[in-house]
């Protein structure tokens, strides 16, 4: 079966290099029979990595351990949910997956836009396709997941028990559809500049391939925090850890580029920045594949070397030469239609956010990179750990803060003097107002002070921008304040749903702050003894052991109370995997509204008698959770197509059946 | 207008240098491998290091108490030398007999002693490069019935 997986990949290879070429000749030629060709082709290739995909699935779910891959990654005694999640928990697997999930996102492009933008398509085609080859090169010749083993072993190795957990089983998927479906607004990109069609149509065309990616990637790098905090028992969410940097950095660079892309199609300003922002964007997330599988940053992730960085490296400097090249030769192509006016204008917020922005990547990446840069040129390795990060993102967060408040402020090309006054006292006060409370109330650190302050800013902001909004439309359309909302949002997806994005990212600030205010605490309790953390009493109850036939079970009960008032039973374990030979820390979380009681049980003294715990209070994390869910939904209804994006999409369709092939159609009709 | 925004910007810049560099003085650690350590010992008491390339040395691991702070000895293959684990935090449950561990803190040349702040030890994640020949050794010790398939 697996040997029709691997066929199944060959025939990918070539139906990809077939797409590329059919692709670029029928561009060429304004041919549209090859250009639909290279279209199916690309389909096929969808096709076909499913093939190779299931058939990986069924080599693991039917336990045939001969596959060096189902032995090495699967065992008889794991439960199934699992067993689906194995084919993404090795490396040869998951470069499958990666490949599987770009084929989707290819085909789904081609399907959503078989009858719009035909003179983006043939090169988007061509780029989508030339990706594919090279990751279904990655698959036959470095990461093959097929390979059999001489012999048949009994059991499998199976997957660690630390990553058995629902979250860390769902998280690897997000941020593959996030990573991966970078390349699809970037294939756009490619298609403007290839085809000379630089005007709005292809930001058009691509502004919903790079916002759904963008959504994956936040909800997937969130949703790692949160097995991290409820998983990991180090009472935090985020170690700035190499791998994790490497999908944060191509996320903080997809949200300038979604911030940016505004400018150019209000002002038609930015367009080689943007072009390069893009690019840069893309080629972050090959780049992070490749920091987490090439071994060349140490991290908790990988430690040893792998020669598939090579490829990963040629590939790189592949798009790096070829978009840069292009992009040169097209530069007369792309003037700005207007010009920078302001310092106090919605431009030059937006642009200031793009600097921010890519700072703080430089930042994390400088960081990362750290480590090789200095014993290329030093010849000493130095790391930076996270105290680095920490202190260098958090001035950068705080001027984004302001920026996310202050961006919808300011007017187009140049505010008055009295509209800034205008615009800016109500949130202005509310900040100051915000500040002062804190700082009486006696908060003493001031970056938290100043975080607290600005988000308060923000809500100010946004919410002046409803309030204004749902007037206008009590004024003009007679609608009553809640429907007028709703109205706001439904119709106006992008601006307004894009403040509760902001909103939901303020959430999130406010969640982070809380890590100002974290307690420890280390605790050795004798069973029956108390003791006092802050306004909570816990006390140790009892100490039990259990067993089954896949770990053994060591658990601790511990009453909650504050204030004296009873709150919970909390049940920290340890867990001993047998087969395995591992030990597992399980959390016990007692989450209240505005903290969480976070209780580990370190160890139990050798008389069973006595235990050492470590607490941590976190105020504030729940938002951090909120916020992740709330800005996966505001994402979502922001790039839902409202009636008004049907309508067009079907006049776009009709056009094209009506016209035939038109080549000089290139889009929506204006 | 041209030269406001390149003043701007320049000053944008600068502060994210300087941020920078401030960072990255104080929180940085140097990498070692442990037989350059133990050369350069005396040079590098003040400083944070960070050992990589060992493993914990079968049986040395010696538990506090609550099994919280050990000692234990870790060896490049050919050097040994003796850790004692400082931090708060609850080892990660990778941290075992011949665990890959990268360690950070400080080594005193005079106790011949590495005062680990912090010990990272392997992922259970296989994304590392394998070599096919030790697999398949360990596969084939770790099963027990090995049945010969013919292709």
């Amino acid at each position: 079966m697996v040997d029709v997986g691997y066929f199944a990949l060959c025939l990918a290879l070539a139906a990809a290099g077939y797409a590329t070429i059919v692709s670029l000749l029928g561009a060429h030629r304004h041919h549209e029979g090859l250009i639909r060709s290279g279209e199916n082709a690309l389909l096929a290739v969808c096709t076909l990595y499913s093939v190779a995909a299931l058939s990986l699935w069924y080599a693991i779910f039917t336990k045939d351990f001969q596959v060096q891959y189902v032995a090495e990654n699967t065992n008889l005694a794991m439960p199934t949910q699992y067993v689906l999640a194995s084919l993404w928990g090795g490396q040869n697997g998951s470069i499958l997956f990666w490949g599987w999930v770009l084929t989707i996102y290819s085909a789904a492009a081609v399907l959503f836009n078989r009858h719009r933008y035909r003179e983006l398509m043939p090169y988007v085609v061509a780029v989508l396709s030339a990706t594919c080859f090279f990751f279904a090169i990655l698959n036959i010749f470095s990461a093959d997941p097929f390979t059999r083993l001489p012999f048949t072993p009994a059991d499998g190795r199976g997957l660690n028990p630390i990553l058995q957990h629902p979250y860390m089983a769902i998280h690897p998927p997000l941020l593959y559809a996030g990573m991966v479906g970078m390349v699809v607004p970037y294939a756009f990109g490619i298609a403007a500049l290839a085809s000379r069609l630089v005007d709005n149509t292809w930001l058009r065309a691509m502004r919903r391939w790079l916002l759904i990616p963008w959504t994956f990637l936040g909800g997937g790098l969130l949703l790692g925090g949160k097995w991290a905090y409820v998983e990991l028992g180090w009472g935090g969410y985020w170690g700035w850890d190499p791998v994790e940097n490497a999908s944060l950095m191509p996320f903080l660079a997809a949200t300038a580029l979604l911030h940016s892309i505004m400018i150019q199609e209000r002002k038609g300003m930015l367009k080689v920045w943007n072009m390069l922002l893009l690019f840069f964007t893309f080629g972050m997330t090959i780049f992070g594949t490749f920091l987490t599988r090439s071994g060349i940053v140490s991290s908790v992730h990988a430690f040893a070397q792998s020669s598939i960085g090579t490829y990963f490296v040629v590939f790189l400097l592949l798009i790096a030469f070829g978009s840069i090249i292009l992009l040169i030769t097209r530069l007369g192509d792309l003037h700005a239609d207007h010009h920078l006016e302001s310092f106090t204008s919605r431009e030059s917020a937006f642009l200031l956010n793009n600097w921010i922005l890519l700072a703080l990547l430089f930042a994390v990446l400088w960081g990362t990179m750290f480590p090789v840069l200095s014993e290329a040129f030093t010849g000493d390795k130095i790391t930076v750990g996270a105290p680095f990060f920490n202190q260098v993102s958090v001035p950068m967060g705080l001027v984004l803060l302001f920026l996310t408040g202050a961006g919808p402020l300011f007017a187009w090309r140049r505010t008055s003097t009295d509209s800034l006054r205008r615009n800016f006292i109500a949130p202005t006060v509310i900040a100051v107002v915000c500040a002062a409370g804190f700082l009486l109330g006696g908060m003493q650190d001031l970056y938290a002070v100043m975080s607290l302050s600005l988000c308060g800013f923000v809500v100010g902001s946004v919410g002046q921008e409803f309030y204004r909004g749902v007037g206008a439309r009590r004024r003009t359309m007679g609608e009553g304040a809640i429907l007028a909302f709703f109205r706001l949002l439904s119709k106006n997806r992008r601006r307004y749903g894009g403040y509760l994005v902001h909103l939901s990212v303020i959430m999130l600030f406010v969640g982070f702050t809380g890590q100002a205010f974290t307690i420890e605490r280390e605790l050795v309790l004798e069973r029956g003894e108390s003791s006092q953390v802050g306004n909570y009493t816990v006390t140790f109850d009892a100490l039990a052991f259990g067993e089954d036939a896949n770990k053994s079970v060591a658990a601790a009960a511990l009453t909650l109370q504050y204030d004296n008032q009873f709150l919970a039973t909390l049940i920290p374990e340890r867990h001993f995997y047998k087969t395995a030979e591992q030990n597992t820390t399980e959390v016990s979380i007692y989450s209240r509204w505005l903290e969480d009681f976070y209780v580990i049980m370190v160890g139990i003294g050798e008389d069973d008698r006595s235990a050492k715990f470590h607490i941590y209070i976190n105020p504030l994390v729940n938002c951090v959770w909120w916020g992740s869910a709330l800005l996966v939904l505001s994402s979502l209804w922001t790039m839902w197509p409202n009636s008004r994006d049907r309508r067009m999409a079907r006049l776009d369709r009709d056009a094209v059946r009506a016209g035939g092939w038109q080549p000089a159609l290139g889009g929506q009709p204006t | 207008m041209r030269r406001q925004f390149a003043i701007g910007s320049a000053i944008v810049a600068l502060g994210v240098v300087a941020l920078l560099i401030m960072g990255v003085r104080q929180s940085s650690s140097r990498h070692m491998t442990l037989d350059v350590l133990l050369v350069e010992a005396e040079q590098v008491t003040d400083r944070r290091i960070q050992l990589g390339g060992c493993t914990v040395v079968p049986g040395t691991i010696q538990w506090d108490e609550y099994r919280h702070r050990p000692e234990f000895q870790i060896t490049d293959g050919e050097n040994e030398v003796a850790v004692r684990y400082t931090g708060n935090a609850v080892l990660p449950d990778t941290f075992q007999d011949r665990a890959q561990v990268v360690i950070e803190g400080h080594f005193s040349s005079v106790d011949g002693r590495f005062d680990a702040e912090v010990v990272f030890a392997k992922c259970p994640s296989k994304y590392e490069g394998q070599n096919y020949e030790d697999h398949v050794e360990a596969l084939d010790s770790a099963t027990q019935t090995a049945e010969p398939t013919g292709t």
